[in-house]
Protein backbone atom coordinates (compact mmCIF):
# COMPACT_ATOMS: atom_id res chain seq x y z
CA UNK A 1 0.00 0.00 0.00
CA UNK A 2 1.22 3.42 -0.75
CA UNK A 3 2.10 5.10 2.33
CA UNK A 4 0.83 9.16 1.80
CA UNK A 5 0.49 9.73 5.65
CA UNK A 6 3.54 11.69 6.25
CA UNK A 7 2.25 14.27 3.85
CA UNK A 8 -0.55 15.34 5.27
CA UNK A 9 0.53 18.83 6.10
CA UNK A 10 2.30 20.78 3.07
CA UNK A 11 5.44 22.88 4.44
CA UNK A 12 7.64 24.71 1.47
CA UNK A 13 11.24 23.93 1.97
CA UNK A 14 13.44 27.13 2.50
CA UNK A 15 16.49 26.24 0.56
CA UNK A 16 18.52 28.58 -1.12
CA UNK A 17 18.20 28.85 -4.90
CA UNK A 18 21.58 29.79 -5.71
CA UNK A 19 23.36 26.90 -4.48
CA UNK A 20 23.82 24.20 -7.30
CA UNK A 21 23.11 20.46 -6.54
CA UNK A 22 26.15 18.53 -4.79
CA UNK A 23 26.57 16.31 -7.29
CA UNK A 24 27.19 18.85 -9.65
CA UNK A 25 30.03 20.29 -8.10
CA UNK A 26 31.47 16.88 -6.44
CA UNK A 27 31.78 15.80 -10.33
CA UNK A 28 33.50 18.73 -11.10
CA UNK A 29 36.37 19.18 -8.47
CA UNK A 30 36.65 15.37 -7.29
CA UNK A 31 39.54 14.52 -9.12
CA UNK A 32 41.38 17.59 -8.85
CA UNK A 33 40.83 17.18 -4.90
CA UNK A 34 41.62 13.66 -4.83
CA UNK A 35 44.97 14.20 -6.77
CA UNK A 36 45.54 16.80 -4.43
CA UNK A 37 45.51 14.28 -1.52
CA UNK A 38 47.82 11.89 -4.05
CA UNK A 39 50.22 14.44 -3.73
CA UNK A 40 50.77 14.69 -0.61
CA UNK A 41 49.71 11.85 1.16
CA UNK A 42 50.05 7.99 0.72
CA UNK A 43 47.57 5.84 -1.34
CA UNK A 44 45.59 4.97 1.52
CA UNK A 45 45.59 7.85 3.09
CA UNK A 46 44.99 10.17 0.47
CA UNK A 47 41.88 7.94 -0.17
CA UNK A 48 41.02 8.15 4.06
CA UNK A 49 41.95 12.65 3.48
CA UNK A 50 39.61 12.83 0.50
CA UNK A 51 36.96 11.17 2.07
CA UNK A 52 36.92 13.14 5.13
CA UNK A 53 37.04 16.35 3.12
CA UNK A 54 34.13 15.55 1.28
CA UNK A 55 32.14 14.29 3.77
CA UNK A 56 33.06 17.57 5.77
CA UNK A 57 31.62 19.49 2.56
CA UNK A 58 28.16 17.99 2.56
CA UNK A 59 28.06 19.00 6.26
CA UNK A 60 27.92 22.63 6.24
CA UNK A 61 26.97 22.40 2.09
CA UNK A 62 23.94 23.64 2.76
CA UNK A 63 24.78 26.64 5.22
CA UNK A 64 26.29 28.33 2.20
CA UNK A 65 24.49 31.24 0.50
CA UNK A 66 26.11 31.68 -2.48
CA UNK A 67 28.01 29.65 -5.04
CA UNK A 68 31.12 31.61 -5.62
CA UNK A 69 34.28 30.46 -4.74
CA UNK A 70 32.97 26.54 -4.31
CA UNK A 71 36.85 25.45 -5.65
CA UNK A 72 38.54 27.95 -3.27
CA UNK A 73 36.01 26.50 -0.39
CA UNK A 74 36.52 22.78 -0.87
CA UNK A 75 40.32 23.79 -1.13
CA UNK A 76 40.02 25.36 2.36
CA UNK A 77 38.71 22.21 3.63
CA UNK A 78 40.82 19.70 2.14
CA UNK A 79 43.73 21.98 3.66
CA UNK A 80 42.24 21.77 6.86
CA UNK A 81 41.73 18.06 6.63
CA UNK A 82 45.89 17.84 6.22
CA UNK A 83 46.20 20.07 9.33
CA UNK A 84 44.15 17.96 11.46
CA UNK A 85 45.56 15.06 10.25
CA UNK A 86 49.39 15.86 10.27
CA UNK A 87 48.44 17.07 13.76
CA UNK A 88 47.42 13.96 14.67
CA UNK A 89 50.44 12.21 12.70
CA UNK A 90 52.58 14.63 15.48
CA UNK A 91 51.11 13.38 18.16
CA UNK A 92 51.37 9.35 17.20
CA UNK A 93 54.88 7.99 18.27
CA UNK A 94 57.22 8.87 15.89
CA UNK A 95 57.16 5.07 14.11
CA UNK A 96 53.69 5.77 13.17
CA UNK A 97 54.58 8.95 11.32
CA UNK A 98 57.54 7.75 9.43
CA UNK A 99 56.06 5.41 8.33
CA UNK A 100 53.44 7.40 6.53
CA UNK A 101 56.51 9.83 5.82
CA UNK A 102 58.50 7.59 3.90
CA UNK A 103 55.12 6.13 2.05
CA UNK A 104 54.85 9.92 1.13
CA UNK A 105 58.69 10.40 0.03
CA UNK A 106 57.50 10.63 -3.92
CA UNK A 107 55.91 13.59 -3.18
CA UNK A 108 57.82 15.35 -0.64
CA UNK A 109 59.33 18.58 -1.21
CA UNK A 110 61.93 18.95 -4.03
CA UNK A 111 63.97 21.20 -1.55
CA UNK A 112 67.19 19.24 -1.50
CA UNK A 113 67.46 18.72 1.99
CA UNK A 114 64.01 17.44 2.28
CA UNK A 115 64.93 15.16 -0.13
CA UNK A 116 68.08 14.09 1.49
CA UNK A 117 65.70 13.75 4.92
CA UNK A 118 63.25 11.53 3.17
CA UNK A 119 66.07 9.44 0.95
CA UNK A 120 67.58 8.91 3.91
CA UNK A 121 64.56 8.05 6.18
CA UNK A 122 63.01 10.27 9.19
CA UNK A 123 62.36 8.16 11.32
CA UNK A 124 66.11 7.51 11.82
CA UNK A 125 67.19 10.67 11.00
CA UNK A 126 65.17 12.79 13.62
CA UNK A 127 65.38 10.13 16.16
CA UNK A 128 67.56 12.80 17.80
CA UNK A 129 66.02 15.78 17.64
CA UNK A 130 63.89 17.44 20.42
CA UNK A 131 60.12 17.02 19.78
CA UNK A 132 59.16 20.16 18.23
CA UNK A 133 62.08 20.68 15.89
CA UNK A 134 61.29 16.56 14.50
CA UNK A 135 57.64 17.38 14.71
CA UNK A 136 57.97 20.76 12.16
CA UNK A 137 60.95 18.55 10.09
CA UNK A 138 58.63 16.19 9.32
CA UNK A 139 55.42 18.22 8.86
CA UNK A 140 57.22 20.34 6.83
CA UNK A 141 59.50 18.14 4.77
CA UNK A 142 57.24 14.62 5.09
CA UNK A 143 53.77 16.06 4.38
CA UNK A 144 55.06 19.37 2.29
CA UNK A 145 53.21 21.44 4.94
CA UNK A 146 53.08 25.42 5.15
CA UNK A 147 54.34 26.72 8.21
CA UNK A 148 50.92 28.61 8.54
CA UNK A 149 49.57 25.05 8.84
CA UNK A 150 52.14 24.13 11.16
CA UNK A 151 52.19 26.72 13.41
CA UNK A 152 48.86 25.66 14.00
CA UNK A 153 48.97 21.77 14.47
CA UNK A 154 51.73 22.36 16.98
CA UNK A 155 49.86 24.93 18.29
CA UNK A 156 52.24 27.78 17.96
CA UNK A 157 53.19 30.45 15.50
CA UNK A 158 54.22 30.66 11.65
CA UNK A 159 57.45 31.90 12.73
CA UNK A 160 57.85 29.43 15.42
CA UNK A 161 56.90 26.68 12.78
CA UNK A 162 59.83 28.02 10.53
CA UNK A 163 62.21 28.38 13.12
CA UNK A 164 62.21 24.71 14.27
CA UNK A 165 62.37 23.17 10.98
CA UNK A 166 65.52 25.74 10.25
CA UNK A 167 66.94 24.49 13.77
CA UNK A 168 66.04 20.79 13.24
CA UNK A 169 67.55 20.76 9.91
CA UNK A 170 70.73 22.63 11.00
CA UNK A 171 70.90 20.26 13.71
CA UNK A 172 70.42 17.02 11.78
CA UNK A 173 73.12 18.85 9.45
CA UNK A 174 75.67 18.92 12.14
CA UNK A 175 74.72 15.48 13.08
CA UNK A 176 75.47 14.11 9.27
CA UNK A 177 78.30 16.40 9.22
CA UNK A 178 79.58 14.24 12.71
CA UNK A 179 78.97 11.07 11.10
CA UNK A 180 80.93 11.51 7.80
CA UNK A 181 77.17 10.52 6.49
CA UNK A 182 76.66 14.08 4.62
CA UNK A 183 74.13 14.18 2.07
CA UNK A 184 75.94 16.09 0.46
CA UNK A 185 73.62 19.53 0.25
CA UNK A 186 75.36 21.51 2.63
CA UNK A 187 76.00 24.35 0.67
CA UNK A 188 72.28 24.40 -0.71
CA UNK A 189 70.13 27.13 1.07
CA UNK A 190 67.94 26.44 4.57
CA UNK A 191 64.46 25.44 3.45
CA UNK A 192 63.23 28.27 5.73
CA UNK A 193 65.74 31.07 4.25
CA UNK A 194 63.92 30.75 0.57
CA UNK A 195 60.52 31.57 1.65
CA UNK B 1 44.62 14.29 -13.71
CA UNK B 2 44.77 12.15 -11.16
CA UNK B 3 40.81 10.23 -11.31
CA UNK B 4 39.16 8.96 -7.89
CA UNK B 5 39.26 5.20 -8.26
CA UNK B 6 35.46 4.26 -8.69
CA UNK B 7 35.72 2.23 -5.06
CA UNK B 8 36.70 5.47 -3.29
CA UNK B 9 34.29 7.72 -5.42
CA UNK B 10 31.72 4.60 -4.23
CA UNK B 11 32.83 4.15 -0.52
CA UNK B 12 32.28 8.06 0.11
CA UNK B 13 28.90 7.77 -1.54
CA UNK B 14 27.76 5.27 0.53
CA UNK B 15 29.41 6.75 4.15
CA UNK B 16 27.38 10.47 3.24
CA UNK B 17 24.43 7.96 2.82
CA UNK B 18 25.09 6.18 6.02
CA UNK B 19 25.49 9.22 7.96
CA UNK B 20 22.53 10.98 6.78
CA UNK B 21 24.37 13.72 4.79
CA UNK B 22 22.11 14.04 2.03
CA UNK B 23 18.50 16.23 0.95
CA UNK B 24 18.06 14.06 -2.08
CA UNK B 25 19.72 10.34 -3.55
CA UNK B 26 19.09 9.90 -7.26
CA UNK B 27 19.88 7.17 -9.82
CA UNK B 28 19.37 6.37 -13.18
CA UNK B 29 17.21 3.07 -13.47
CA UNK B 30 17.13 1.38 -16.50
CA UNK B 31 13.26 0.25 -17.91
CA UNK B 32 11.16 -1.06 -20.49
CA UNK B 33 9.81 1.95 -21.52
CA UNK B 34 13.58 3.70 -21.43
CA UNK B 35 15.72 5.51 -18.13
CA UNK B 36 14.31 6.32 -15.54
CA UNK B 37 15.25 8.85 -12.83
CA UNK B 38 14.66 8.17 -9.10
CA UNK B 39 15.19 10.30 -6.44
CA UNK B 40 14.04 10.10 -2.80
CA UNK B 41 14.44 11.93 0.50
CA UNK B 42 14.58 11.02 3.57
CA UNK B 43 11.20 10.77 3.80
CA UNK B 44 10.44 9.04 0.64
CA UNK B 45 10.41 8.72 -3.11
CA UNK B 46 9.97 12.02 -4.46
CA UNK B 47 10.60 11.24 -8.40
CA UNK B 48 10.17 9.32 -10.72
CA UNK B 49 10.88 10.93 -14.12
CA UNK B 50 11.21 10.51 -17.76
CA UNK B 51 13.00 13.45 -17.77
CA UNK B 52 15.90 13.26 -20.56
CA UNK B 53 17.75 16.21 -18.71
CA UNK B 54 18.76 15.04 -15.55
CA UNK B 55 20.86 18.11 -14.89
CA UNK B 56 17.41 20.20 -14.78
CA UNK B 57 15.96 17.85 -13.15
CA UNK B 58 18.05 17.68 -10.05
CA UNK B 59 18.53 21.42 -10.02
CA UNK B 60 14.55 21.39 -9.20
CA UNK B 61 14.80 18.58 -6.87
CA UNK B 62 17.74 20.92 -5.34
CA UNK B 63 15.42 24.01 -4.75
CA UNK B 64 12.60 21.84 -3.66
CA UNK B 65 14.56 19.72 -1.11
CA UNK B 66 17.86 21.05 -0.25
CA UNK B 67 21.16 21.28 -2.18
CA UNK B 68 22.59 18.12 -0.93
CA UNK B 69 21.47 16.03 -3.78
CA UNK B 70 24.04 12.67 -4.39
CA UNK B 71 23.97 9.88 -7.02
CA UNK B 72 23.27 7.23 -4.64
CA UNK B 73 21.73 3.60 -5.00
CA UNK B 74 20.99 2.25 -1.38
CA UNK B 75 17.90 4.29 -0.38
CA UNK B 76 16.59 3.55 -3.76
CA UNK B 77 17.11 -0.28 -3.67
CA UNK B 78 13.51 -1.33 -2.54
CA UNK B 79 11.94 1.05 -5.32
CA UNK B 80 14.31 -0.38 -8.24
CA UNK B 81 13.47 -4.07 -6.43
CA UNK B 82 9.49 -3.33 -6.62
CA UNK B 83 9.63 -1.71 -10.57
CA UNK B 84 11.25 -4.65 -11.56
CA UNK B 85 8.48 -6.80 -10.31
CA UNK B 86 6.06 -4.71 -11.42
CA UNK B 87 7.54 -4.60 -15.29
CA UNK B 88 7.77 -8.52 -15.35
CA UNK B 89 3.78 -8.47 -14.38
CA UNK B 90 4.69 -9.81 -10.72
CA UNK B 91 3.37 -6.95 -8.16
CA UNK B 92 0.35 -4.67 -8.84
CA UNK B 93 0.34 -2.65 -5.81
CA UNK B 94 4.17 -0.31 -4.60
CA UNK B 95 4.54 -0.82 -1.20
CA UNK B 96 6.92 2.75 -0.96
CA UNK B 97 6.86 5.67 1.64
CA UNK B 98 6.62 8.82 -0.81
CA UNK B 99 7.37 12.10 -0.19
CA UNK B 100 5.03 14.86 -1.84
CA UNK B 101 5.71 17.86 1.09
CA UNK B 102 6.65 19.69 -2.59
CA UNK B 103 3.53 19.35 -4.03
CA UNK B 104 0.69 21.51 -3.36
CA UNK B 105 -2.35 20.74 -1.31
CA UNK B 106 -4.44 20.36 -3.85
CA UNK B 107 -2.20 18.07 -6.17
CA UNK B 108 -1.46 16.19 -3.32
CA UNK B 109 -5.54 15.47 -2.46
CA UNK B 110 -5.68 14.60 -6.91
CA UNK B 111 -2.74 12.03 -6.13
CA UNK B 112 -3.93 10.60 -2.99
CA UNK B 113 -7.10 9.63 -5.41
CA UNK B 114 -5.29 8.42 -8.44
CA UNK B 115 -3.48 6.50 -6.10
CA UNK B 116 -6.52 4.76 -5.53
CA UNK B 117 -7.04 3.46 -8.95
CA UNK B 118 -6.75 -0.07 -9.09
CA UNK B 119 -3.94 -1.82 -11.13
CA UNK B 120 -5.36 -2.88 -15.11
CA UNK B 121 -8.28 0.00 -14.88
CA UNK B 122 -8.64 3.07 -16.23
CA UNK B 123 -10.53 6.05 -14.81
CA UNK B 124 -11.06 9.80 -16.39
CA UNK B 125 -10.05 13.23 -15.43
CA UNK B 126 -13.60 13.93 -14.33
CA UNK B 127 -14.42 10.98 -11.74
CA UNK B 128 -10.98 11.95 -10.52
CA UNK B 129 -12.17 15.34 -10.08
CA UNK B 130 -15.48 14.01 -8.45
CA UNK B 131 -13.73 11.40 -6.33
CA UNK B 132 -11.83 14.11 -5.03
CA UNK B 133 -14.91 16.29 -3.88
CA UNK B 134 -13.53 18.78 -6.68
CA UNK B 135 -16.62 18.42 -8.92
CA UNK B 136 -15.92 20.28 -12.47
CA UNK B 137 -12.44 20.92 -11.93
CA UNK B 138 -11.15 18.08 -14.63
CA UNK B 139 -8.95 20.53 -16.19
CA UNK B 140 -7.19 21.10 -12.94
CA UNK B 141 -7.16 17.46 -12.64
CA UNK B 142 -5.10 17.60 -15.95
CA UNK B 143 -2.42 19.65 -14.32
CA UNK B 144 -1.71 17.73 -11.41
CA UNK B 145 -1.50 14.47 -13.90
CA UNK B 146 0.97 16.19 -16.08
CA UNK B 147 2.55 17.61 -13.24
CA UNK B 148 2.57 14.07 -11.32
CA UNK B 149 6.38 13.87 -9.75
CA UNK B 150 6.12 10.18 -9.32
CA UNK B 151 5.19 8.04 -12.47
CA UNK B 152 3.92 5.00 -12.40
CA UNK B 153 3.70 4.66 -8.89
CA UNK B 154 0.88 7.10 -8.57
CA UNK B 155 -0.26 5.86 -11.96
CA UNK B 156 -1.43 9.42 -14.12
CA UNK B 157 -1.25 6.55 -16.92
CA UNK B 158 -4.61 4.76 -16.11
CA UNK B 159 -6.42 8.49 -16.49
CA UNK B 160 -7.82 8.90 -19.75
CA UNK B 161 -10.16 11.05 -21.80
CA UNK B 162 -14.02 10.91 -20.60
CA UNK B 163 -14.25 9.68 -24.41
CA UNK B 164 -11.87 6.91 -24.32
CA UNK B 165 -8.87 8.80 -25.75
CA UNK B 166 -5.71 8.22 -24.14
CA UNK B 167 -5.44 12.02 -24.46
CA UNK B 168 -1.57 12.89 -23.02
CA UNK B 169 0.81 11.40 -20.51
CA UNK B 170 3.90 12.96 -19.34
CA UNK B 171 6.03 10.85 -20.68
CA UNK B 172 4.46 10.40 -23.77
CA UNK B 173 1.81 8.31 -25.17
CA UNK B 174 3.47 5.45 -26.35
CA UNK B 175 4.81 4.51 -23.20
CA UNK B 176 1.42 4.99 -21.62
CA UNK B 177 0.03 2.25 -23.96
CA UNK B 178 3.20 0.12 -23.06
CA UNK B 179 2.53 0.33 -19.52
CA UNK B 180 -1.30 0.02 -19.58
CA UNK B 181 -1.00 -3.13 -22.56
CA UNK B 182 1.22 -4.59 -18.99
CA UNK B 183 -1.00 -4.15 -16.71
CA UNK B 184 -4.28 -5.71 -18.93
CA UNK B 185 -6.23 -2.66 -19.25
CA UNK B 186 -8.80 -2.53 -21.97
CA UNK B 187 -8.36 0.45 -24.37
Amino acid sequence: MIDLTRNRFWTFPLVSMHIPPFEIVYRQYRDEIYGYMRARLAREDAADAFQETLLRALRTYEKLEHERELRAWLYTIARSVLADRARRAARRPVEVAACDAQESKAHASCDATGAALSDSGLAELTDELPATERAAVVLRYAFDMEYDDIGRALESSSDAARQAASAGVRRLRRQLGESGNSPGHRSEPEPGGSE
Amino acid sequence: MTRVPSDLDARFRREAIAEGLYDVSFGIAESPIGDLLLAATQVGICTISFDPDPERCLSELSQLFGPRVLEASEPLEDTVAQLDEYFRGERQNFELRLDLSAVTSFRRQILQELAEVPYGTVTTYATLARDAGRPGAARAVGGAMNRNPISIVLPCHRVVGADGDLTGYVGGLARKETLLTLEGASL
